[in-house]
């Protein structure tokens, strides 16, 4: 563990030690920026290292314009935090669209004119084809297995047993034939 | 074979008492069936002068005949008759019984004569059994 912690470090006192040789003029201000510039360096290197962290050997490697790096990398991982900003957004108007399949769906920004008439229209054709496809499967199911109930219904009470009814015939009722008959008809009857 | 005639006028339809009654008064002076015949032609022409014109058609004694349509016992007649068809579980027109067996609603010839015929069968069994001709309606009418 401590094999590994030590590389990191080097760059630091490399960089340093570069940097240390301004500090050997006889100025001693010069030698003073010249140990506050890496310094400062050293603590925007990581972050810009943290923001583009797709390219960290690249970033740790240009030592020489540190302020144009951070800036880079910041507009960077801003442009990048945009792109996934943006690409949720279309993956949730998507899913919207595609559960609903609604108009509504559509930002009206991005939606071209026309068209909510559009799908308005869409939408009307839709209820009108859903209307048809569920009336004519009802019409269809009433045509085809509502006359079949009920020439079966009728069929059964015909195959059933007659009914009997023994009906007294009174001295007044009309008749003809011979009286008594082997076989009586019994007719009940309006005239209209 | 015989054919007997029972009045069963429907409320739905306006003339059917009137022509009931005047079937039965027709029967009092013996001429039943001709009336019949006459009222069965012009089912839509039953008023009273109607009926009354059809009487003198047919050879009735108008007078007698309109007397015998206001007599409460014709009234009577028509009314035991729609009894029995209560009774027998009859609800329309026309409703036919061989030997009490039911004919549902109006049959084909060739299935009405089926049914004659095996009554006629049975009859004549019955008869071969010892069962008097006068009693072969009832005992028939009267089997479950």
């Amino acid at each position: 563990m401590s094999d590994k912690r030590k590389p990191s470090k080097e760059p630091e006192t490399e960089t340093n030690g570069e940097l240390d040789e301004p500090s050997s003029a006889p100025d001693g201000s010069a030698s003073a920026e010249g140990l506050d510039e890496p310094k400062l360096a050293a603590e925007q290197e990581p972050d810009a290292a943290t923001d583009a962290d797709d390219e960290p050997e690249h970033d740790a490697g240009d030592g020489a314009e540190p302020e144009k790096q951070a800036e880079d990398a910041d507009a960077l991982a801003a442009g990048r935090a945009l792109g996934r900003a943006r690409r949720k957004k279309g993956k949730k108007s998507r899913r919207h669209l595609s559960k609903t399949g609604r108009a509504g769906a559509l930002d009206a920004a991005e939606a071209p004119p026309g068209a909510a008439v559009d799908t308005t229209r869409r939408n009307l054709v839709l209820a009108l084809l859903t209307g048809l496809v569920v009336g004519g499967g009802g019409g269809f199911t009433a045509g085809y297995f509502l006359p079949r109930w009920l020439r079966r219904r009728q069929a059964q009470r015909d195959m059933g047993p007659l009914p009997r009814a023994y009906i007294e015939i009174a001295p007044f009722n009309v008749r003809k034939g011979p009286n008594p008959a082997k076989v009586t008809i019994v007719e009940f009857s309006d005239f209209q | 074979m015989a054919v007997v005639f029972k009045n069963l006028p429907l409320p739905m339809h306006a003339n059917a008492m009137g022509a009931a009654l005047a079937m039965q008064a027709a029967n009092r002076q013996g001429k039943a069936w001709q009336m019949h015949d006459k009222m069965f032609e012009n089912r839509e022409a039953l008023t009273r002068p109607d009926l009354e014109r059809y009487a003198a058609g047919v050879g009735l004694d108008v007078e007698k005949f309109k007397a015998d349509i206001d007599d409460p016992s014709v009234k009577q007649e028509v009314e035991a008759d729609m009894k029995a068809a209560t009774d027998a579980g009859v609800r329309g027109t026309p409703a036919f019984f061989v030997n009490g067996t039911q004919m549902r609603g109006l049959k084909p010839p060739d299935e009405f004569g089926e049914l004659l015929d095996q009554e006629l069968a049975k009859a004549d069994e019955l008869m071969k059994q010892g069962v008097a001709l006068a009693d072969v309606y009832e005992k028939r009418s009267k089997v479950k």
